[in-house]
């Protein structure tokens, strides 16, 4: 496959890259099925842990490069399986270690797919609308909950200004033993005789007490 | 026979610990709670039954040359115990005093007359200005004097009712005690006493001065 010009460059320089990053990831599932296989006696969870690690970071710069602005858009480029055929490959079982021998009917499918079969794709969204709602009850159960607490501390609250309100009332009520202007009436009168006036003629001598 | 609380020998030598200073703080209390204060009073007060009396009180003016305040003396005489002779009681300008003073302070010097002073008085110069008659109990708590009483009007006096209508349905109360004006904790004293009565009734210093000029 050769191409002209600055975008088949690109494309192959982008192409090595993804190819790299491929074997990578090749490679490290290989190491890890083969630990698996070999040494799942004395294989700890850290060290499987770690490989899911390695693989998981791997895949992701995979999925990088092919998103980077340098990659040309790699949909414009699909593979189309021109011939079919029944017979055993020997260069196509080089190329894929040996793993794929024919390209039939029964392989190709499953080899260039780009979108799940019907049925799967159906059931994946299943699943998603089922994680969907699922998540909707229960993020509405906590609301529900949430919301009940709320009212039942704004009830605590408004309780607790009502009960408030009337200590303030009973105290303000608490009955009124005096009066300031009697007070000082009471001692104007008393002392300076505001209110009353004495008959100037008449003396209290006839109650005098002579010793 | 037994000196009375407030006795003040003012004839022959006066001694330097004369008690002519009275610190007093006043109050009123409405008629319906009067018991009440009445029962508080006999608990706080010293373990004697309080002695009722009714006084009748005239008040006698003498201008003041120096002064827009007359110049009073009150003539007093028991009309419960008509036996005890008058009394005449100069009361000095009231002094409220600064805010960290506890009490009022005034003057004030009782004489006991064997005769009804109105002639005295009026060949002083003094004239006869009202007259009150004042029904109630006395208490006594060390030497702390405490009144409530009602007031009511003499049959020779005349009364303007328009100017007693809030006085009409209170009693007064007044604490007070007569000290040297040395004595700096008499007027704690006074104040303490009041304390105790709170809240049913309030023992505040009164500007006097307003009231006199309010008659």
């Amino acid at each position: 496959m050769t191409m002209q010009g600055p975008e088949g460059k690109a494309l192959e320089g982008s192409v090595d890259s993804l190819i790299t990053r491929s074997k990578d990831v090749q490679k490290s599932l290989q190491d890890f099925l083969h630990k698996i296989e070999q040494e799942h006696a004395t294989l700890t969870w850290p060290s499987v842990l770690d490989n899911f690690a390695l693989l998981s970071g791997q895949i992701s710069s995979l999925l990088t490069a092919m998103k980077s602005d340098k990659t040309p858009p790699l949909r414009n480029y699909p593979v189309v399986p021109l011939k079919l055929s029944q017979d055993e490959d020997p260069h196509l079982l080089r190329l894929t270690d040996g793993r794929v021998s024919v390209m039939s009917h029964a392989e190709v499918p499953d080899y260039l797919r780009t979108k799940p079969d019907p049925e799967v794709e159906l059931a994946e969204k299943q699943l998603i609308a089922e994680v969907g709602t699922q998540a909707d009850q229960i993020s509405m159960n906590q609301v529900n909950q949430f919301n009940k607490q709320c009212n039942k501390i704004l009830e605590k609250i408004k309780n607790a200004r009502a009960n408030w309100r009337a200590d303030v009332i009973q105290s303000s009520s608490t009955p009124v033993t005096h009066n300031p202007m009697a007070t000082n009436e009471l001692i104007a009168t008393v002392n300076y005789g505001r209110g009353i006036k004495a008959n100037s003629n008449q003396s209290l001598g006839t109650t005098s007490v002579v010793l | 026979m037994v000196e009375p609380a407030n006795y003040q020998p003012l004839s022959g030598e006066i001694p330097s610990n004369v008690n002519v200073q009275e610190y007093f703080l006043q109050g009123s209390i409405l008629d319906a709670n009067a018991d009440k204060l009445k029962q508080r009073l006999q608990g706080l007060c010293d373990n004697v039954p309080p002695e009722p009396f009714t006084d009748h009180e005239q008040i006698y003016f003498l201008k003041n040359a120096t002064s827009m305040l007359p110049i009073i003396v009150k003539a007093c005489k028991s009309l419960a115990k008509p036996s005890t002779p008058w009394q005449i009681k100069y009361v000095g300008a009231t002094e409220v005093g600064e805010h960290n003073k506890p009490t009022m302070i005034r003057s004030c010097v009782t004489v006991a007359v064997s005769n009804d002073p109105a002639q005295f008085l009026d060949n002083l110069g003094f004239s006869l200005q009202s007259e009150v008659i004042l029904k109630g109990y006395f208490y006594r708590k060390g030497r702390l004097q405490i009144t409530v009483s009602k007031i009511s009007v003499p049959p020779t006096a005349t009364c303007d009712t328009s100017k007693l209508e809030a006085s009409a349905s209170s009693h007064l109360v007044e604490v007070n005690t007569t000290a040297s004006p040395r004595d700096e904790t008499a007027g704690d004293e006074v104040k303490n006493f009041c304390q105790l009565l709170r809240p049913a009734i309030v023992l505040n210093k009164v500007d006097h001065r307003k009231l006199q000029q309010w008659q």
